[in-house]
């Protein structure tokens, strides 16, 4: 553990080496803003509440996080620094682990900067403070989910650019086979257990303020699957 | 300390590493030889646990790669092909960073750091961004790397590739004082790199195995260039310590001969060529380069088959 978080540490810190990193930040909380303020039209609902945030999370997260991760490990390969790394005798699961919670730790900061929005909120009128934490516990666990997705995507190419495009299309289909639009398509049966695995309509009663243990467990269990991919797909590299 | 026995890689249907055996003992220092393509990097790669053996093991110390990978890599330093660094981050830093991975424990981890800075020389460039230095200093910054965690084994693969003369002189004369402690192996394309710092030769080409042997032993079958003004075949012949003589050529009135003949007889030679009224233009040892260690294994080989057949 020690080993993961000193790796989380260096990412951390070099992420913000590169001006592309305030870049995705700053993209980030405009369009938050942006759909918050403008799409949901925030001051005409008249209602003191910061639900539009969370309900577009699921979908503004995706973006985010594929930014953020492309380079994870695709990066490493094209430089050769992956040799390094897998000749130390570090365990894939540590390096794995590590670049996952400096993930976190982005994905924290960038839902931080949003923190100002409900404040100000709380400042126009009574704001019920329960769903807003809930929804920011709900939308760190969202990001995580999809940091294990978009890391394993970045272990399996050296084209940061191509991880990017990967990582936003598993996103999206693990978003978009809760949302109606897909699920109208199939029975009741078979649309109640696509709800039940979209990342999105799974974030729907979280952005109610309501934390079931369900989704909370939905979301803990898609990382674990990916992380474990992502060990699995370093290890290959051996055989490869 | 390292015994490596019927290897063998493949990629997909290219056989890169094909059934090669050796063994290194404890302080010895051993260069890899061979063209580009010819799997020394891929056998350093399997050595430092980076790749899987297709077929045949590696046990270093009597433990296994594969079962043991973790324990042998902590005992072993890599300078990977082409140096990867991270290019954003402080020499001090990255050395840091890579001190704390190789498991350099938290109140070791400065000391070592500041000797490997030292024994590297990249004292005024500690704290420079990597992506500033020049290759000399990326090279250096990448052994400084290996040698952190003072492994027993230091694998550098092209540790000159791309540096200047005296780069190169300062790079060597690390790897001299690694190996007072530390096996070292060591890969190259150019013979003189391997003579100026390795006790032993391993020459691959094509993924086999082509000679094994100690570097001395490779320089006794030394042969003589001469470059004369007339034909001198006879004359030279007749030199003591001269037991071949092959015409190289002729062009602008010299000719060239090779002399199957040790440097000893270099003398004697010139003494000859004087009596003979010739005049001498060019004696010299031949330059001895992969080509040349290529052709004397090939007429060994063939020589053997001969034999055989």
């Amino acid at each position: 553990m020690d080993e993961a978080l000193r790796i989380a540490r260096k990412e951390f810190t070099g992420f913000f080496a590169s001006p592309a990193a305030f870049l995705f930040l700053g993209a980030f909380l405009a369009v938050t803003l942006f759909v918050f303020f403008w799409v949901e039209t925030f001051f005409a609902r008249n209602i003191a509440d910061v639900r539009p945030l969370f309900q577009w999370m699921p979908v503004l997260l995706i973006f985010l996080v594929a930014a953020l991760t492309m380079r994870a490990w695709s990066e490493e390969r094209r430089a050769g620094t992956l040799e390094t790394l897998l000749t130390s005798p570090v365990r894939p699961l540590q390096l794995v682990l590590g670049k996952f919670l400096a993930g976190v730790a982005l994905v924290g900061v960038a839902l931080l900067l949003t923190l100002p929005l409900p404040v100000t909120v709380a400042l126009l009128g009574p704001l019920d403070w329960g769903p807003v934490i809930g929804g920011y516990v709900g939308a760190l666990l969202l990001g995580a989910a999809y940091l294990a997705v978009g890391q394993f995507v970045s272990a399996l190419t050296e084209n940061q650019i191509l991880a990017f495009i990967l990582a936003l299309f598993v996103c999206l289909a693990l978003w978009g086979i809760g949302t109606e639009a897909f699920t109208g398509f199939f029975s009741d049966r078979v649309a109640a257990i696509l709800l039940s695995l979209g990342t999105g309509s799974r974030f729907q009663s979280i952005a109610r303020g309501v934390i079931d243990l369900r989704d909370l467990l939905y979301y803990l269990s898609l990382t674990a699957f990916f992380l474990l991919l992502s060990v699995g797909a370093l290890r290959a590299k051996r055989w490869v | 300390m390292i015994q490596v026995e019927h290897l063998t890689r493949r990629y997909g249907e290219l056989t890169a590493v094909d059934d090669v055996s050796f063994h290194i003992g404890q302080g010895e220092v051993v260069g890899l030889l061979g063209h580009n393509g010819a799997g020394k990097t891929t056998i350093m790669k399997m050595l430092t646990g980076f790749l899987e053996p297709t077929a045949g093991f590696i046990r270093v110390d009597n433990l296994r790669i594969g079962e043991d990978t973790r324990a042998i890599q902590n005992r072993i330093g890599y300078l990977p092909e082409n140096c990867p660094l991270y290019p954003e981050m402080t020499v001090i830093d990255y050395l840091d960073y890579q001190a704390g991975l190789h498991g350099v424990p938290e109140y070791k981890r400065a000391p070592s750091v500041a000797r490997a800075i030292r024994r590297t020389a990249l004292r005024e460039k500690a704290s420079d961004t990597i992506q500033t230095l020049s290759r000399g200093y990326r090279q250096r910054v990448g052994v400084a790397q290996a040698i952190l965690h003072e492994p027993a084994i230091v694998i550098l693969d092209e540790p000159t590739n791309g540096l200047d003369p005296t780069q190169i002189l300062h790079m060597r004369e690390l790897i001299r004082e690694l190996a007072q402690e530390s096996t070292v192996i060591v890969s190259t394309h150019i013979l003189q790199e391997v003579q100026a710092i390795c006790e032993r030769v391993l020459i691959l080409r094509a993924g086999r195995l082509v000679l094994d042997s100690r570097l001395d032993a490779l320089q006794s079958g030394r042969r003589l260039l001469v470059s004369v003004d007339g034909d001198a075949t006879a004359a030279l012949a007749r030199v003591d310590g001269v037991e071949a003589v092959e015409e190289r050529g002729r062009a602008n009135g010299r000719f060239t001969y090779a002399l199957a003949a040790n440097d000893e007889a270099a003398p004697a030679v010139a003494a000859a060529l004087q009596a003979a009224g010739r005049k001498l233009y060019v004696l010299q040892p031949e330059p001895h380069d992969l080509e040349t260690v290529f052709a004397e294994v090939n007429a060994i080989e063939s020589a053997a088959e001969v034999a055989h057949g």
